[in-house]
């Protein structure tokens, strides 16, 4: 392995349990720190199942993924001080922000996370009022996250997953269900992120997105492989 | 939705009251001392025995009232007349045993409870309740799980009415178009629910939650906890005003 990647998978092949079909089939990526790495194909192809996998959430049948120079295995991530190093250092947001949504309000979404960090209490508030004006958040900050309106549902989850800080960002579709200005408001954080040194690896449909962000262009088909890196 | 379903109908609309609620103006006093308040006052109405101080508590409650908005008064109000007629019914047998002064005093105490309890609901969100239980120590997994229900309660209560009104506008021409929607709206309200339970357990595992729910962090700024402070200390007086009255309403002092 290089010592600048930070994610690699390595003929990674996975299927649904119950399910035939094989999901991911023979996938080999590196990503290397700092870079932006932009993940297209069309529905079905298997870009959530590898962001799962990415993400720890499921584990390769066969094949291995490392991230950050260590194999990210069922085994250990079972052991609890493992998982929660290794959630520190890589954070997703979800397609459908909704669900990512937990807590009784949008500012205590944002301290959750950085809560579970072990940070002491100022450091939670300072973070969280940062990312409140970072992400326009003001004017909802007491409100409970579920009644708020899609583009603030999204914020919020990207807030309360930047606010972190983590290695790693995931971002599954991060565009989809915003108006232009939130588009234009997500492409601007992202490209900021990415400048900032952040390693970015989304996944959506836009091309141009893809254009505007990716260092990387990773295409999938409907084989459930890997066609194109470039 | 012509009035089809109202068990769905009901559910949807908690979000609508749940949000009314948040909107409201915070108020300084922590739900868990406005809970402390609120049992302890329910505890001492139904030890007392005699209606001086459950009297009081009512008026007092009447008055707290009184200063809600209409909309909130209303359901304070829509609130009372079950439990206070279950009760009287079911005491009324003692005025007929020759002990007329049960029924009024037991109902009478019931009435108290109940408007003790919708006036708290009033001024407090599901949330704050849920906050409130929390900062009494009760153990993080009964928080955690009744957070996530009145939420679950929410966001499947939102679904179902929107798959509802998606069912209203396709039917056409068949009558009993009710019987056969409902199996399949429950149906797909229970699927949706499995996927959102799993969504939710991969995200809170994605922003490191390792099992042990924590005491949510105080966000308020220094120079509002100082208000907070005052606040809660002026109302925790309240609790010995109640002993004071109640063993002085008693003729124990």
């Amino acid at each position: 392995m290089q010592m600048d990647e930070i994610i690699r998978c390595q003929d990674v092949s996975f299927s649904y349990p119950g399910s035939g079909e094989k999901a991911l089939d023979g996938v080999n990526l590196a990503i290397p720190r700092g870079c932006c790495a932009v993940l297209e194909g069309p529905n079905g192809c298997g870009k959530s199942t590898l962001f799962r996998i990415l993400l720890g959430l499921d584990f390769p049948d066969r094949g291995s993924y490392c991230f950050d120079g260590v194999q990210i295995t069922r085994k250990n991530m079972k052991d609890e001080a493992f998982a929660a190093s290794f959630h520190k250092k890589i954070g997703f947001v979800f397609q459908n922000s909704e669900v990512q949504l937990f807590t009784d309000s949008v500012e205590h979404e944002i301290a959750f996370g950085l809560d579970q960090l072990g940070l002491p209490e100022e450091e939670v508030r300072a973070k969280t009022e940062q990312a409140i004006l970072e992400f326009h958040l003001e004017k909802v900050r007491e409100r409970a996250p579920f009644h708020i309106s899609g583009g603030e549902q999204k914020r919020t989850a990207m807030a309360a997953v930047f606010a972190m800080e983590p290695l790693v960002i995931v971002l599954d579709e991060p565009l989809s269900g915003l108006d232009e200005e939130g588009q234009d408001f997500v492409r601007g954080l992202l490209k900021k992120k990415r400048d900032a040194g952040t390693t970015l690896v989304v996944a959506t449909h836009s091309r141009e997105l893809a254009e505007d962000l990716a260092d990387l262009r990773i295409r999938m088909d409907r084989s459930h492989r890997i066609v194109d890196i470039g | 939705m012509n009035g089809n379903f109202p068990i769905m109908r009901a559910i949807a609309r908690i979000a609508d009251i749940e949000e009314a609620n948040s909107r409201q103006a915070q108020s300084r006093v922590a739900p868990a001392l406005r809970l402390v308040v609120c049992i302890a006052a329910i505890l001492l109405v139904s030890l007392s025995r005699n209606a001086a101080f459950v009297l009081l508590l009512i008026a007092v409650e009447l008055v707290r009232m009184a200063l809600l908005s209409p909309e909130r008064i209303r359901r304070i109000v829509l609130r009372l007349p079950l439990p206070v007629l279950m009760t009287a019914l079911l005491m009324l047998p003692a005025v007929f045993l020759g002990s007329p002064r049960s029924m009024l005093t037991v109902t009478m105490k019931v009435f108290c409870a109940v408007l003790l309890l919708a006036v708290l609901n009033e001024k407090l969100t599901w949330r704050e309740v849920t906050g409130g239980l929390a900062a009494l120590h009760l153990p993080p997994l009964v928080v955690l799980t009744l957070d996530t229900t009145v939420r679950f309660v929410v966001l499947l209560g939102r679904y179902s009415d929107r798959i509802l009104e998606a069912v209203s506008l396709r039917r056409v021409g068949r009558k009993n178009w009710k019987n056969a929607a409902t199996g399949g709206i429950l149906g797909t309200t229970w699927l949706k629910s499995q996927q959102m339970a799993q969504a939710n357990a991969e995200a809170m595992t994605c922003r490191c939650f390792a099992g042990v729910y924590k005491k949510r962090p105080n966000l308020a700024a220094a120079k509002d906890r100082k208000k907070e402070l005052t606040a809660n200390l002026a109302y925790a007086l309240l609790l010995p005003a109640l002993l004071v009255f109640f063993f002085y309403s008693q003729g124990l002092v």
